[in-house]
């Protein structure tokens, strides 16, 4: 059979054109040419998102079954499943296939919000009352405009935290403001700064002309503190109790904001020390405190929080999972921002790798998702052993560094910053830590109430990171326990969800108290067995392997 | 009216293991019970294996042990082989710890000559041991298992060093220990590294670090006990051999201080902490035992045969 000639490739709406390769997918040409295209699965045909539009000749395109008869009419196909032949094909990235790992921070889900919003504030002289829904996260803050006259959602925003410069960590945070007079008022003056500048990226987006007549804010304990005016140092201290646990209602004057003065602020009760608003927020949004059957709640932030419970009983406790999967302690590790890279495959023959950036271009860094997969690919291609140690192979892409052996993720000449994208050893370890300690949390919060895994019927997973992970890719490393893949339900940034659930409706805002009321905090670092099933967890995947190996095999899954 | 006795039944089995012995030696064979140790019921095909251990190097004997090895010899070959014939050990434990820089800094080579030697002179089943410094161990497990001219076990490998031990252990076809830190969780990492690099499961032995009387035992005991019902409820991973080297009883106060004589004469008194040291691991569960006094060698041997099954 004589060789095709090669045509040409043009991807849209980036305009890139390259020519065909061959026995290539289209999905390889898109990686080949830096247009983001999602590819959770690896190119294996099963997650279905890598959908693109062609005009044109292709070859393949055969469906696992995940079309429409009508998509498969429009030219719809899978990126993955397709080739070009060799005329000139037209590749069009719907906005829906595109890695938008930015919005992670914004999107949520309120998955219990479904009630007829009932409004409190009418529309006067033109002016529409608008209430300001936060979420002040430790590194980023993000907010919601609503219209409180009809409950529509106007606008999103986010921005980083201001605080960041004092420590990525909250502890190192509240030392600062300990040591530093006045180290407190500017922690808070430069919270305060960052939400304005929230409420004013909210507010330019938005057509609408209106006065904002509430808000309410869900954050962690130490932030709320902060912003509240009330010193977080106890937290840090035995026997590390907040000052506060409930925050009267104060104007924003008071809390010293002029972006809303005049407005009420309510701010989501803290659980603890190191489970905050936050967490309650995201209980609220999850509606796992209505439902009948057990459910658990994971939030992949900076501390990794868990909750467990129902409409019965609601427990959390605090994992101190570390950062990892926020890019934070890993030291080539960075937001979901432009730049970062999301998503990595490691060819098993050649054992390089080869990754897609938010927003195209060469990458600074990795972010959570792409460490996720990093660590699941090194794995899957017998590149570290089931401890977490990198185990030699010829022609891997090895290299000692300061930090000892690393992988060479991206050499010098392909990265953005001009030197390597290199994931070392003690990286590797605080991966392992973070997943480890969820694991053990989850298992310690049942083994607390004394409940079996299978009396868990749904796991909600919370922040950014749980939108865009590869389900199976996680639990292959052991991120979460084995359950069953349909019990997964990721919800965003469910504290925002909460969030603007609690300012549409004060029903909502009711029960955020009566959850914050009504949840026993369970505490780790006296739990006796929660070292042991850590050490149980620090382990590819498991040491009880033989239960993931079993929710792996099975089918199904979202 | 009778009752009949309650009896438990568990569904794993643990592995049976067999220590290979050289020519004209008995191999060893431990393992293979469906019950734990000191009860009526199940079926226990292996009594306990004891061993002794001899140690290369420069190291100040208890007192205890220079007592009882006198006149046996100092070249390690005729003292091994002196003390298995006098003791009855059913197999032998040989520790490099010559190799150890402080502690004589033997030539790698010479470890391996030493283990060669004293597998020449010795027919019963050996099992060497590292002597504990990463760098010199890297280079030694690989000698040894060359020199080593019969099968034999290596010990030990651990979450780091386990490619190294079991790579030479696969080389040459010996075994190996896996040793974890009281810990039965990295008790049973270790065995599946072990596995995922292909040493095949009749060929491992589980050292869970034994701690003296007194210090730490219970500890020991404790992870025995775990281990040895995590294998006989199914863990396949764990359903193998427990391995108690008694050695850190030597290292207990009580076991050398010569100048408390309120304590009773150190000669008894130090052979007396080996072997409660060793009732103890028996009765949690523990398949092989490494002494270091041929005395407790002879006694445990006396005992194993009977009231333990």
């Amino acid at each position: 059979m004589p060789e095709p000639k090669p045509g040409t490739l043009r991807f849209l709406p980036e305009d890139v054109s390259l020519s065909v390769a061959p026995g290539e997918t289209i999905l390889r040409h898109a990686i080949r040419a830096g247009v983001p295209l999602l590819s959770p699965c690896g190119g294996e045909g099963r997650c279905g998102k890598c959908r693109v539009i062609i005009s044109g000749e292709a070859a393949g395109g055969d469906d696992p079954g995940v079309l429409s008869e009508a998509e498969l009419s429009a030219g719809v196909r899978l990126a993955c499943r397709c080739h070009p032949s060799s005329g000139t094909l037209t590749v069009t990235v719907p906005p829906g296939s595109r890695p938008a790992r930015l919005a992670a921070y914004l999107e949520g889900r309120d998955a219990a919000g479904d009630e007829p919003f009932l409004p409190l504030h009418a529309a006067t002289g033109g002016r529409r009352p608008l209430g300001v829904a936060l979420d002040l996260g430790t590194s980023t803050l993000a907010g919601a405009l609503i219209d409180l006259s009809d409950g529509h959602l106007i606008a999103r925003a986010a921005a980083d935290n201001p605080q960041m410069p004092f420590g990525e960590d909250l502890i190192s945070r509240i030392v600062y403001g300990e040591e530093h007079e006045g180290g407190f008022a500017l922690l808070r003056q430069l919270l305060v700064a960052g939400v304005e500048q929230v409420i004013a990226a909210l507010l330019g987006s938005g057509p609408a002309e209106g006065e904002i007549v509430e808000v309410t804010a869900a954050g962690n304990t130490v932030i709320t503190h902060i912003l509240f005016g009330a010193s977080p140092a106890p937290i840090r201290h035995p026997p590390y109790q907040p000052v506060l646990r409930e925050y009267p209602v104060r104007t924003g004057e008071e809390l010293g904001s002029l972006a809303a003065p005049s407005a009420p602020w309510r701010l989501f009760p803290s659980l603890g020390g190191f489970v905050g608003g936050d967490i309650v927020a995201g209980v609220l949004a999850s509606g796992m405190h209505r439902e009948d059957g057990v459910c658990l709640l994971f939030d992949v932030g900076t501390n990794g929080e868990v909750a467990l419970g129902n409409r019965e009983f609601l427990m959390v406790c605090s994992s101190s999972a570390g950062p990892a999967f926020e890019g934070g302690e890993v030291a080539c590790g960075m937001r979901a921002y432009p730049g970062a890279i999301e998503s990595v495959r490691i060819d098993p023959e050649t054992l390089s790798a080869e990754w897609t950036v938010i927003g195209g271009g060469k990458p600074l860094g990795i972010c959570g998702s792409g460490i996720l997969d990093l660590c699941a690919e090194m794995f899957r291609t017998g590149l570290i052993d089931r401890a977490g140690q990198f185990v030699p192979r010829s022609g891997a892409p090895f290299a000692e560094t300061a930090r000892g052996r690393a992988f060479v993720v991206a050499g010098a000449e392909r990265s953005a910053t001009g030197s390597a994208i290199c994931f070392a050893a003690p990286d590797l370890k605080s991966v392992l830590r973070t997943k480890a300690a969820l694991c053990a949390a989850a298992d310690s919060l049942l083994t607390a109430v004394g409940l079996p895994r299978d009396a868990v019927e749904r796991v909600y997973i919370a922040g950014g990171f749980g939108n865009f992970l590869d389900l199976r890719s996680a639990l292959s490393l052991g991120v979460f326990p084995p359950f069953p893949l349909e019990k997964y339900v990721p919800l965003g940034n469910a504290s925002l969800a909460g969030a603007i659930g609690a300012i549409r409706s004060r029903r909502r805002w009711r029960e955020a108290l009566s959850i914050a009321a009504g949840t026993t905090y369970h505490d780790l670092s006296s739990d006796a067995g929660f070292m042991e099933a850590f050490q149980r967890a620090l382990f590819i995947p498991h040491t009880d392997e033989e239960s993931y190996r079993k929710v792996l095999a099975s089918r199904g899954g979202r | 009216m009778t009752v009949a006795n309650p009896q438990q039944t568990f569904p794993g089995r643990i592995m049976e293991v067999t220590l290979p012995a050289g020519e004209g030696g008995r191999s060893v064979s431990v393992g293979g019970q469906t019950a734990l140790p000191l009860l009526p019921e199940g079926e226990r095909p292996n009594a306990a294996a004891i061993g002794i251990e001899i140690r290369t190097g420069d190291e100040d004997l208890p007192p205890s042990l220079s007592h009882a090895f006198g006149g046996k010899g100092t070249d390690p070959a005729v003292l091994a082989g002196n003390l298995v014939e006098e003791s009855g050990a059913q197999f032998l434990f040989l520790s490099l710890a010559g190799c150890h820089p402080d502690l004589g800094g033997h030539a790698v080579s010479r470890g391996a000559g030493i283990v060669r030697d004293v597998l020449q002179a010795v027919p019963c089943p050996a099992i060497v041991g590292g002597c504990g410094e990463e760098e010199t161990d890297a280079l030694l497990f690989p000698a040894v298992a060359e020199a080593a001219q019969r099968p034999v076990f290596l010990s030990y490998a651990d979450e780091k060093n386990y490619r190294l031990v079991a790579g030479a252990a696969l080389a040459y076809g010996h075994g190996v220990v896996a040793w974890s830190p009281i810990d039965i969780n990295m008790a049973k990492q270790a065995n599946l590294l072990l596995g995922d690099i292909g040493v095949p499961p009749h060929r491992v032995l589980i050292d869970p670090l034994t701690g003296g009387l007194g210090y730490g035992l219970e500890y020991t005991y404790s992870i025995v006990e775990r281990i040895r019902l995590a294998g006989l409820s199914g863990d396949a991973a764990l359903a193998r051999p427990i391995l108690c080297h008694l050695g850190d009883s030597w290292k207990a106060r009580e076991a050398l201080d010569s100048a408390e004589e309120s304590w009773g004469d150190v000669i008894a008194r130090g052979r007396r902490w080996e072997e409660a040291t060793a009732w103890a691991c028996l009765a949690a569960g523990a398949d092989l035992l490494v002494c270091r006094h041929p005395d407790n060698v002879r006694t445990l041997r006396g005992m194993v045969g009977a009231p333990w099954r």
